[in-house]
């Protein structure tokens, strides 16, 4: 045997390969064979790490692992996981047969070593212990098999004990004491059946008729109870049928051979019925977790933002594992945040977010079922992302008592890294939407430095020429120039000024945090105010209005809607030429008020009239036309904000005709004046 | 105007505004005292008595608005804010602490300069609540509650354009404010800003020759509603006692 009593093997193996092939080894480290596996996970790491080899880590459930007491169960998954978390492979294997699978396993992954616990254990035990070694190192004939002593006696002692409830063990108990009288009654039936027969039939049929009951208790059946049927129903052959009949003595020795015959074929059918049994079982059973894997999978790459992939997953998980989930949500400090109420509603787990915390902190599962906080009624899973803990999922049984199976304990991890992985996704998706809008901006507001300084320093650098000529003695200017002069430098400090405002509205639009103030305004009001602002400036044009005095009120933000107005006589003032004929008119539509604002000048001279409301876009490249195109996104942003909409298109009366429709409600009843009028 | 010049108490901080506004004043025929704190205008205003102030909103120790309170509490002085504050609730405010005009910076020169002339003259008239409201092209009897236009024919007012009408007369040239208005008008608790706009708008109607260019009637965006009486002849838009 090769017992080594020391973890120095790895060393030792790790000089043995030294000068060995090339070819890279492949470790494989066998747990559940022995109390220590937590010590040979650790042996099999730094064996690893000295040959630099790949390793895994099996953990066979054969049919035993079903008897497990759970506490045993919830131990063995632990350490697949740990072993998971050490950079091994963790693999489940099923099998009839221990030996079996891990040669089969170890031949398909082309494993150099197989790390083993050593015997242990005295009597019976370690004769099966040590007979399933040799079986293990006949069946993989090129394969080192290492077996590992423990390195302390008391290395590993078992963790607080959990007590199993009450009501499950009765459950159990129930269930086997069932089993075990079917298999009783089996034998009786074989009897009833074969009594009737005696003497008219051969003794070798009456033989089948009992060979076939404990054939049909193996198919039913658990080991233990076709066990007892084999051997009563020799007891029954022998009482009721061998002569002497209703004794247990046996005259003939022949039948003793009968009696082990029989023993013997039992025996093997229960054992291969019960085989074939759990294999198709647990087939079944991960046919349906796939299937469940496969839907939570689906439905989550279906699933486009956060919230619902949440919700997703807390239906996927609540249905499969008939328990109430929870996702709580971490922020980028790693930090709780309130949690994500299902959309169904209905029962959620008492949460400990302190223990959440704690998950989320150390990337560790908690709770129920695991080591940390076993006390907790739920299971806190961490959801790992590449960098940070994306959140943590809280699972609550619906039946607290019951624990979960491993392959239940499996599906939920899988399904727990699937949330996790989709959760990363979108996580991932938003931060690049987020930067792409960063961007944009970037450039948004680049162009708008560029745009406003090129406008602010074409008018300073006029009125800081005429302010200079005016002040310059020497140039005797006469009163006419002079005038010209002082009104160059009131119109381009005007026209700065109109930039600034038109500039600090526009931010204060789009910052989207000031609201309307509206109040009732009449049309013909806006529409005077925003030709009051441009007076001076609108002499040399031909300004026409038609508004009705019958128009109905709006609720409108008047400052907004003047300068809306103003924007659009800028405009016609800066392309159109003196003596232009500028139409400001209102009509009342269904529902909507109409405002147009039309000229007769060359046009807008641009093919997609829409263009035009976009920022720092213009109709004519700027020569001497000042402005950033500003004007007209602002007209469009305060249209909107009040639920209108603006259009430019070409006017009936030959040039640009820009028209806002704003919808309008049904004027109220007007106050009535006091009859005390006098 | 030569006798008696009137003094004029500008407080502004930027020496800028403070140079343009003495020659703009100076050049009109005015004395001029500048301060440049809420401090210095305040003693300034006890010591030199001005006939008209001009304030600056945002002034180093104090806001002006503060200023203008103070002086309200000794002296019915027309006072002037001249200020690059835009917002609605800001003008307001200026007008209920008291002051008589409101002129955004950046300002034109002539345009100040009617406004403090027309608050000066109608500080040294007077509230006269009755009387007729004589302009270029019509004259409104606020007594018989008749616009009377000079090509002739007459159009009535109905009792509450007309009383509209005279409380924006009594406070001619400067503005009225909404809530003033409409308690003067409907009484108080029954502000209701709908019903004023329409009548401003009827009262538009008969007054305006254009009434959505209105000359006579103008509104202070967010404020309220100043009667402008006609500045190309001294006596067009004087008020004539009725009796």
């Amino acid at each position: 045997m090769d017992v080594t009593s020391r973890y120095d093997i790895a060393a030792q193996c790790a000089a043995n390969t030294e000068d060995g092939a090339a070819a890279r080894d492949c470790l494989l480290v066998v747990i559940g064979s022995s109390g220590y596996d937590l010590d040979l996970i650790h042996a099999g790491k730094r064996l690893s790490e000295a040959l630099d080899a790949a390793w895994m880590v099996v953990d066979v459930q054969t049919s035993r692992f079903r008897f497990m007491p759970d506490r045993d169960r919830a131990r063995r998954l632990e350490i697949l996981r740990i072993a998971a978390s050490l950079g091994a492979e963790a693999v489940t294997l099923h099998g009839g047969s221990a030996a079996g699978a891990i040669a089969d396993y170890a031949r398909l992954r082309q494993v150099t070593k197989i790390l083993v616990g050593s015997p242990t254990q005295l009597g019976w035990l370690a004769l099966s212990q040590y007979a399933r070694l040799a079986a293990l190192k006949r069946l993989c004939p090129g394969i080192e098999v290492i077996a590992i002593a423990p390195r302390f006696a008391s290395a590993h002692s078992p963790g607080p004990a959990q007590p199993t409830p009450r009501r499950r063990r009765i459950e159990h108990f129930r269930r086997r004491a069932r089993q075990y009288f079917s298999a009783i009654a089996v034998t009786a039936l074989c009897t009833l059946i074969a009594f009737p027969l005696s003497g008219r039939v051969d003794l070798i049929n009456i033989v089948m008729i009992y060979t076939l009951g404990a054939a049909i208790a193996g198919l039913l059946l658990g080991r233990g109870p076709s066990a007892l049927t084999a051997v009563i129903n020799i007891l029954a052959f022998d009482y009721f049928f061998v002569p002497p009949i209703f004794s247990l003595e046996v005259l003939d020795p022949n039948y003793l051979v009968t009696f082990t015959a029989m023993l013997l074929v039992a025996l093997i059918i229960a054992n291969l019925m019960i085989t074939v049994r759990e294999r198709t079982e647990s087939a079944a059973a991960r046919e349906h977790y796939t299937a469940a894997l496969y839907a939570i999978t689906r439905d989550l790459a279906i699933a486009r933002d956060v919230e619902a992939m949440v919700t997703t997953a807390v239906r996927h998980i609540g249905e499969v594992m008939q328990a109430y989930a929870l996702v709580l949500m971490c922020d980028e400090d790693g930090r709780i945040i309130a949690p994500q109420i299902p959309a169904g509603g209905g029962a959620r787990p008492a949460v400990d977010t302190s223990v959440a915390q704690w998950v989320a902190a150390k990337r560790l599962r908690a709770g129920m079922g695991t080591r940390q906080f076993p006390a907790e009624k739920a299971t806190y899973l961490p959801l790992l992302g590449s960098h940070a803990t994306i959140g943590v999922l809280v699972v609550e049984r619906a039946d607290a008592t019951e624990a979960m199976l491993p392959e239940q304990q499996r599906l939920l991890e899988a399904m727990t890294d699937q949330l996790a992985l989709a959760l990363e996704r979108a996580r991932l998706a938003e931060l690049a939407h987020a930067a792409h809008l960063a961007a944009e901006r970037a450039t948004m507001r680049n162009t708008l430095l560029a745009s406003i300084s090129h406008d602010l320093r074409t008018p300073l650098s006029a009125i800081a020429g005429a302010g200079s000529i005016v002040a310059q003695n020497d140039f005797a200017l006469d009163i006419h120039r002079r005038v010209t002069l002082g009104r160059l430098i009131e119109d381009k400090a005007r026209d700065m000024s109109d930039l600034l405002t038109n500039v600090l509205e526009l931010v204060r639009l789009e910052s989207g945090t000031d609201v309307l103030n509206r109040d009732w305004h009449s049309v013909s009001d806006l529409v005077g105010l925003a030709i009051a602002r441009h007076e001076s400036r609108l002499a040399g044009w031909e300004v026409s209005t038609d508004v009705p005095g019958d128009l109905p009120l709006l609720s409108v933000d008047s400052n907004l809607m003047v300068q809306m107005l103003s924007n659009l006589l800028e405009n016609a003032i800066k392309y159109t030429p003196p003596g232009t004929r500028i139409h400001i008119s209102a009509q009342r539509y269904e529902g909507v008020i109409r405002l147009v604002v039309e000229d007769t000048g060359p046009g807008l001279g641009i093919d997609v009239p829409e263009r035009l409301f976009e920022k720092f876009t213009r109709g004519r490249l700027e020569g001497d036309i000042g402005g950033v195109g500003l004007g007209l996104a602002i007209c469009r942003a305060v249209s909107r904000l009040h639920g209108g909409e603006i259009r430019a298109t070409a006017s009936p009366m030959g040039g640009a005709r820009f028209e806002i429709a704003m919808p309008h409600e049904e004027e109220p009843s007007l106050i009535e004046p006091p009859s005390s009028v006098a | 105007m030569t006798v008696g010049m009137h003094l004029a108490l500008v407080v502004e901080d930027d020496r800028g505004v403070q140079k343009v506004l003495r020659m703009m004043l100076e050049a009109n025929g005015f004395r001029v005292v500048i301060a440049d704190s809420c401090a210095r205008g305040e003693r300034d205003a006890r010591s030199q008595r001005p006939d008209v102030s001009i304030v600056d909103l945002g002034l180093p120790d104090l806001d002006g608005i503060e200023l203008i309170k103070s002086i309200r509490t000794w002296s019915p002085m027309p006072i002037i804010v001249l200020s690059a504050r835009t917002a609605e609730a800001q003008r307001l405010g200026a007008f209920e602490a008291g002051a008589d005009d409101y002129v955004l910076k950046p300002f034109s020169a002539p345009e100040l300069l009617a406004r403090v002339r027309a608050s000066l003259r109608r500080h040294v008239r007077g509230e006269e609540p009755t009387g007729v409201l004589e302009f270029s092209d019509l004259a409104i009897d606020l007594s018989r509650r008749v616009v009377q236009l000079r090509g002739g024919g007459e159009v009535r007012l109905t009792p509450l354009e007309h009383r509209i009408l005279e409380t924006l007369a009594r406070n001619r040239d400067r503005v009225v404010t909404h809530s003033q208005l409409m308690k003067e008008v409907w009484g108080p608790n029954r502000a209701d800003t709908r019903s004023l706009r329409v009548f401003i708008t009827t009262l538009r109607k008969k007054l305006e020759r254009d009434p959505t260019r209105p000359k006579r009637i103008v509104t202070e965006p967010g404020v309220g509603y100043r009667l402008v009486v006609d500045s190309h002849g001294e006596d067009a838009g004087d008020i004539r006692s009725s009796d």
